[in-house]
């Protein structure tokens, strides 16, 4: 259980990071969701105990993480958004030395598992090559691969799907599935169909602050019936803006679709369309998601 | 575009902090030139010589902060990962790296630039003696920047900038300026030159070395390395010669590398290593194994200990994959063989030693210390920020790894690379040893290196991982580092003499075979414990501001302040109890043992002790007569007790009712007395003046008593007498002696000037007004000395020896001597072994270490040839006995006389290798020099004026000569002058005060050893040695005391005609100098078959003043001229040798000769001294006869 509240961070350079984010994450696959620079890494380093927040406090099943960090690491998997390698050190080599900051001292246990994590991040092939000549996809596997080294409580992935292929983001998730039955996967995303796959639980963060958290099944019935689409001319467009909620456009054919959000249909050049979890997170951050009880939306 | 693209990398350099970083340090370094007011005195400060000598040193400096610069002009776009953005611009090649190469050679230009602005500043402090600054002219500054800076900086730039194109690492680019930097001491090695200790023999050194020195330094030496003062204080380095082929090679390089690299380069990414074996694997293929989780090991000691073991493992398999490291390595290991070659095959007279290990270990302590520091300035901040630069940080971080593991580790790996390069100079110097055929190898002595020299490296690393912890940044810290290791080894400078003030130093430890390790390892240890604490302390903050949470300085730094007032409050506090108590015990044992007066002290209290006490020297005094002594050593306690009687005699016209008694001031327990006498101490100055009551009246005597002991326990006397074996404890540096001592005075005269004191005073030779006030010189005495020691070692006193005896643990050996002796004592006590020969009615005997036997049978051989030769030509050696004894290195002498023992260098004269016939016998030769002290300073004891030194040095050198010539021949002596000419044209350039004449000679050795030589074998040409050992031998027996120059003219006009005396009275009363130079020469062969010879000369001779400047005089004298077969060298044996008459300017000679020649000398011989040699010897062009028959 990861219990965070009133997290701030405001950087030397004055821009607010975190301002206020309060959440409370259970065991399972938690998304959060945001665009880039909503805050999500500085939310992601803070919990991983990378840098220490102004205010407020993390738990994790209890324990005080800001205080007593040692206590987290010893629980974390971490996958950054970017990170690197030592030039010429092999995945086997770099994990088995990974494996052993995180105190797997056993020799036997450490082999097993760093050629387990190779196995499941599809990289035990290539385990004899210097990481630093892998591809963005196999760095990344990589990536993954030491994070569940040891037992982690908390495995936190920031971007993890950005430069996979399709094939691969399946795995991953696949993957990511598993390993949340038994700890709290926190899965930093923008892409929004990785939360819609998987997260039981998600969350969206913009400016620093949580704008929505829920089921995703749930949020998305909250739309339900109330969402509707029109294919506009692009001069048309800034018209039906100011006549309508317009959640979303994106060109299609050549022309613009709009989403709009009405309790009736706005006009009758606007079809009824079944909402996804997209037009919940355009919903959001344009603040047109309806509030409701049991949506927290600050 | 260009102009835009160079201003765009002129403000990128501009803005880095380490082009500000580079800009301090040239002004810095310039500053600091001209503020010591550095280079001879007598020049200055604003010569052009001296502004050229300054800015070329500081360009020394431009090679790492080209590295610098370069590596950012090439590497950013990488590091910062632009590449692909800037490649992909339609930037030209030739844009691209013209401009990227010509920002940062401007910005290299801009920092050096700032050098003179340094030494432009400095003239205007108020320090700076008036007398020293001259008119000063932008162009002296102007000039060398141009000629000497410039050129270095293109060079250095485009050979960097080649190789981080060609390589794009940093680390290489960094080890190529490591590389330049050896070159250039590696030629100055070769060359001679003034900053290193002398080594290569010969004029000038090589002339390949002063070309490839890419600083033209090495150049810059050899063309100045015989100008006088005059010349240094006006005249220009021209660009011209071997300097401007120099600076055209090296710009020609520049040229030719930037080329090279242009055509390398190109806009293509480079692919950092080999690709993956297997590029990519099909996906979805492998077995789905489950995800098994593996419960971590509580944190705690076992945890950390793991995670030490592997991150060193990493590492250090990251320093040896580093080929900049290896590269490293195997030029050091080059540089070590050609130091190690160069210090025991290239000594002084070229002479070898025998490959020891503890010459092997003094050669490489220095450069190592150079290279450790270069390697943890630079891998410091490598290993430091890996983390950082691979963007691992997140995913170590992430870890529950204990800072304190990865910190350890770091360190680890920064010692085993300075490890790896002290055992790269062991291996280079035991292939050395094992390539002369020398297996004992003493690895602990090897290894002893590790711990003195080594491990200040492993603390200052230390300093250097913490420095780099709380760093904003990689450069940053690399600059911080590099001021702190600057900032450690000068802050004594600045007045914080205390050990305690300078981290991770120690005093200087040397070894000896004879006396093994010096006391100061006590101090050195103390020290090394204290540092090891404090670095401790030091790798405890490391790994506590490990972790770069929010990655500022500031937070890391309050990260730690907070640590330390929580967690780790322990730990602290344990750090700083043990700092307390090793601290204290260091600063406890400083004070107990008196540490050592700074230099500044010493001269501060020798000066104070002249004004005090120098009126009182002309205070008449009686004369020692006899000295009753008895010598206490014991050298386990490092301690001797002195007690003895000195019997004083009125031998002056007056009575002498006040006497002043003069005891060294480090003697701790001081008893001096005087009957019927009131005493008064002046103990700072170990002055104690006596009333006496009567006075003693002409003619009576009285007896001094007095009762000594010196304790040189603690180490930290940095000359000791008493060690654990080979003590040697001299008279004048422990017995009391009578009224001023004037050997206290300072000698070098900036210190005089800046205290107001003035000329030295070894009074001129014909002033009337000097005072004889030697305290020993005008005194003969008989000793009676008994000397005990511990009951294994023997002792050794002048005299004969009468009675040796054991009582209880001691031994105790009394020596009487019987005939008196000049007043100079020495008591030695080692465990010796003796070899002794009769020679004549002398008994020699050599008591030396053991192992050191190799040189002894021919000590031997010399002494006993030499006391014959020498009792032949000037009279019979007037004692029974001759002792040669054998002291440890740490004495600043090869040899030294006394009236029946000499003294022996274990180093220089026991250690010397001599069986090689193709160096001059440097075994014999010392032996030979010794032995005429035995007349000359001992039999004959000069007055103490102008030239005294003359009567003592060369006429021990002219001594000395003969025997070489009776056992080598006279090649042998004709090489040996030609170091002693080297000797004495490099010395009168850097003659500080003014030359005198040989005649009257201050405390200039080049004068007295190297000019006197060269003056007596002219002398001996001039009248003949029998005539020559007449006047000597008649100057010893007419005047035994107190004889000066002029009273060897004297003789020696008694056995000259006019014009051979005109001569010598020149060479010996001004400061001849000839020139002779052969213009042409040229073979015809003769019908009869025969060949003759013509042969233009050029001759010239000038008398110069003592300031160097000179004035040409007619010449008309009859000089050597010979013809050989092939190319001479000094001891080459001519076809034809005749005496020709010479006059100033051209001179054509003629000569007959049956076989064809093949070159012509000038004075073979080398009996004029010639500012230059080089040009006295010609290959003589055969010219074809085709005239008609």
């Amino acid at each position: 259980m990861l219990t965070i509240s009133g997290l701030k961070k405001t950087y030397a350079n004055g821009v607010r990071a975190l301002d206020g984010v309060t959440l409370s994450i259970g065991r399972g696959l938690f998304g959060l969701l945001g665009p880039n620079g909503a805050g999500k890494s500085t939310l992601m380093r803070t919990i991983a105990a990378l840098q220490e927040p102004d205010e407020g406090s993390i738990q994790l099943d209890g324990v005080d993480v800001v205080a007593r960090p040692q206590e987290l690491r010893r629980r974390l998997g971490y996958l950054p958004q970017d990170f690197g390698a030592y030039p010429g050190i092999s995945a086997l080599a770099l994990l088995d030395h990974i494996a052993v900051l995180k105190g797997i001292l056993d020799n036997r246990a450490r082999t097993e598992q760093v050629n387990a994590v190779l196995q499941l991040a599809n990289l035990h092939d290539v385990r004899k090559n210097a990481v630093s000549t892998y591809s963005g996809g196999m760095r990344q596997r990589f990536g993954i691969a030491q994070a569940l080294l040891g037992a982690p409580r908390l495995i936190i992935v920031d971007e993890p799907t950005a430069g996979l292929d399709p094939e691969e983001r399946n795995r991953f998730h696949n993957l990511l599935a598993e390993i949340g039955e038994e700890a709290v996967v926190l899965l930093s995303t923008h892409i929004v169909e990785d939360v819609s796959d998987l997260c039981p639980k998600m969350a969206i963060l913009a400016g620093g602050r949580v704008r929505l958290q829920g089921e995703p099944a749930r949020l998305i019935a909250e739309l339900e019936g109330r969402l509707w689409r029109k294919a506009v001319a692009k001069a048309a467009v800034a018209e039906h803006r100011l006549r309508h909620d317009v959640i979303s456009t994106r060109l299609f054919a050549g022309q613009t679709q709009l989403h709009v959000l009405a309790d009736a249909r706005p006009d009758p050049g606007f079809s009824p369309i079944a909402p996804t979890l997209e037009d919940v997170y355009f919903a959001t951050l344009t603040e047109k998601m309806p509030a409701r009880p049991g949506s927290i939306s600050c | 575009m260009l102009t835009a693209l160079l201003r765009f990398e002129w403000r990128t350099h501009t803005r880095q902090p380490s082009f500000f970083a580079a800009l301090a340090l040239f002004l810095l370094v310039g500053f600091g030139l001209t503020a010591s007011q550095f280079g001879p005195e007598n020049v200055a400060l604003t010569s052009p010589f001296l502004v050229m000598e300054s800015l070329g040193l500081s360009s020394l400096f431009s090679v790492f902060a080209v590295a610098i610069f370069v590596s950012n002009a090439v590497l950013r776009d990488a590091e910062h990962r632009m590449e692909e953005i800037v490649f992909t611009t339609p930037i030209g090649r030739s844009a691209y790296l013209v401009s990227r190469f010509g920002g940062a050679l401007a910005a290299a230009a801009a920092a050096s630039a700032f050098a003179p602005l340094g030494m432009l500043i400095a003239t205007r402090m108020p320090w700076i003696d008036a007398a020293r600054l001259g008119k000063i002219h932008l162009s002296f500054y102007l000039w060398p920047y141009l000629v000497l800076v410039l050129p270095t900086l293109l060079f250095c730039t485009a050979l960097l900038f080649a190789v981080a194109t060609v390589t794009r690492s940093a680390l290489a680019t960094y080890t190529a300026s490591v590389v330049i930097y050896l070159l250039y001491m590696a030629c100055a090695a070769l060359t001679n030159s003034p900053l290193m200790a002398a080594s290569a023999p010969g004029a000038g050194g090589s002339a390949l070395a002063g070309l490839l020195d890419p600083f033209g330094l090495s150049s810059f030496f050899t063309t100045t390395r015989f100008w006088t003062i005059a010349e240094k204080s006006t005249r220009f380095v021209a660009l011209d010669g071997r300097f401007l082929l120099n600076r055209l090679l090296w710009v020609g390089v520049a040229l030719a590398i930037f080329g090279a690299a242009y055509r390398v380069f190109s806009f293509r990414l480079v692919a950092r290593t080999k690709r993956p074996r297997k590029a990519r694997h099909e996906a979805g293929t492998t077995a789905t194994v489950p995800y098994v989780r593996s419960e971590p090991h509580a944190p705690g000691f076992r945890a950390s200990v793991a995670a030490f073991v592997s991150a060193l493992k990493l590492e250090s398999s990251s320093a040896l994959r580093s080929r900049p490291f290896l590269l490293l390595l195997l030029l050091w290991f080059v540089l070590s063989l050609t130091e190690i070659r160069s210090d025991l095959f290239a000594g002084e007279y070229g002479s070898a030693l025998y490959p020891e290990t503890q010459f092997i270990v003094a050669t490489l302590k220095s450069p190592l210390q150079i290279i450790g520091i270069i390697i943890l300035i630079y891998y410091g901040a490598e290993l430091f920020w890996r983390e950082q630069r691979f963007r691992v940080a997140s995913l170590i971080d992430a870890t529950p790894v204990r800072g304190f593991a990865l910190v350890l580790a770091k360190w680890s790996a920064l010692a085993g690379m300075i490890a790896a390069t002290f055992l790269t100079g062991i291996l280079a110097g035991v292939v050395v040893q094992a390539t002369h055929g020398f297996f004992d190898f003493q690895p602990r002595l090897y290894l002893s290196l590790l711990y003195f020299a080594g491990l200040p490296l492993v603390l200052t690393a230390a300093a250097a991982v913490a420095i780099h912890s709380l760093s904003p940044g990689k450069y940053a810290g690399l600059v911080l580092v590099l001021l702190f290791v600057f900032g450690a080894r000068s802050i004594g400078t600045i007045g914080l003499t205390h050990p305690l003030w300078r981290f991770a130093g120690g005093p200087p430890v040397s070894y000896s075979a004879l006396s093994g390790f010096s006391d100061a390892t006590i101090p050195f240890g103390r020290l090394m414990l204290h540092w090891s604490v404090f670095s401790a302390g030091l790798l405890m903050l490391a790994a506590v501001s490990w972790r770069r949470l929010g990655s500022g300085a500031v937070v890391r730094l309050k990260t730690a302040v907070r640590h330390a007032a929580t967690a780790g409050r322990a730990s602290l506090a344990a750090i700083l109890g043990l700092l307390a108590m090793t601290g204290g015990w260091v600063f406890f044992e400083t004070s107990r043992h008196g540490g050592n007066p700074s230099s500044a002290e010493l001269l501060d209290w020798k000066g104070a002790y002249e004004k005090r006490y120098r009126p009182l020297a002309g205070l008449a005094r009686p004369r020692i007569e006899a000295v009753t002594t008895r010598v206490d050593l014991f050298p386990a306690g490092r301690r001797v007790h002195i007690v003895g009687d000195d019997t004083l005699m009125n031998d002056e016209s007056s009575p002498i009712a006040s006497l002043l008694v003069s005891v060294r001031r480090n003697a701790s327990k001081v008893e001096v007395s005087l009957p019927a006498a009131r005493r008064t101490v002046d103990a700072g100055f170990g002055m104690v003046r006596f009333e006496l009551d009567p006075p003693l009246q002409p003619g009576a005597r009285t007896t001094l008593h007095f009762d000594l002991t010196y304790d040189e326990r603690g180490g930290t006397v940095v000359n000791p007498s008493v060690v654990a074996n080979g003590s040697l404890v001299m008279g004048f540096l422990t017995f009391p002696s009578l009224g001023y001592r004037s050997t206290q005075e300072i000698a070098d005269s900036r210190e005089r000037n800046r205290r107001g004191l003035g000329a030295p005073s070894t009074p001129e030779i014909e002033d009337p007004d000097a005072l004889t006030i030697d305290e020993s010189a005008d005194a003969r005495i008989t000793l009676d000395a008994t000397v005990s020691t511990e009951n294994d070692q023997t002792a050794i006193a002048p005299g004969r020896l009468v009675r040796e005896w054991t009582a209880g643990s001691r031994r105790f050996f009394q020596y009487r001597t019987d005939t008196p002796i000049r007043n100079q004592l020495a008591f030695a006590s080692a465990r010796y072994a003796v070899s002794r020969r009769q020679a004549g009615g002398v008994e020699v005997s050599v008591f030396h270490h053991p192992a050191h036997a190799a040189n002894v049978p021919a000590i031997l051989e010399a002494a006993t040839a030499t006391l014959a030769s020498a009792g032949t030509s000037f009279g019979a050696y007037p004692h029974r006995q001759l002792k040669l004894v054998e002291v440890p290195a740490s004495w600043p002498f090869g040899a030294f006389a006394l009236a029946d023992t000499i003294l022996l260098s274990e180093k220089r004269t026991m250690l010397v290798d001599s069986r090689d016939p193709q160096r001059l016998d440097l075994v014999a030769r010392r032996v030979a020099h010794e032995i005429g002290h035995l007349w000359w300073g001992y039999q004959l004891v000069p007055a103490t004026r102008g030239g005294a030194l003359m009567l003592v040095e060369s006429l021990a050198k002219y001594t000395e000569l003969m025997a070489i010539q009776q056992k080598h021949g006279a090649a042998h002596v004709r090489r040996q002058l030609e170091y002693e000419l080297d000797r004495y044209l490099a010395g009168r350039s850097g003659e500080e005060q003014k030359e005198r004449p040989l005649a009257n000679v201050g405390a200039q050795a080049y004068i007295y050893y190297g000019k006197g030589a060269l003056v007596m074998m002219s002398i001996r040409d001039a009248i003949g040695e029998p005539a020559l050992d007449l006047a000597l031998r008649h100057l010893l027996e007419k005047k035994p005391d107190g004889a000066t120059t002029l009273d060897l003219l004297t003789e020696l006009r008694a056995v000259s005609s006019d014009e051979p005396f005109a001569l010598i009275d020149a060479w010996l009363r001004k400061i001849v100098l000839y020139d002779f130079r052969v213009d042409a020469a040229q073979a015809t062969q003769l019908p009869s078959g025969r060949f003759h010879v013509t042969v233009r000369v050029n001759a010239e001779r000038t008398e110069s003043e003592g300031d160097g400047a000179s004035r040409s005089v007619p010449l008309a004298e009859a000089i050597d001229v010979a013809l050989y077969r092939a190319a001479p060298d000094p001891g080459a044996e001519p076809d034809l040798l005749q005496r020709v008459a010479l006059h100033s300017g051209a001179n054509d000679l003629a000569f007959d000769v049956a076989e064809a020649p093949g070159f012509v000398a000038v004075d073979p011989a080398l009996l004029r001294i010639d500012r230059n040699r080089r040009d006295n010897v010609r290959k003589v062009d055969k010219k074809v006869d085709v005239a008609p028959r």
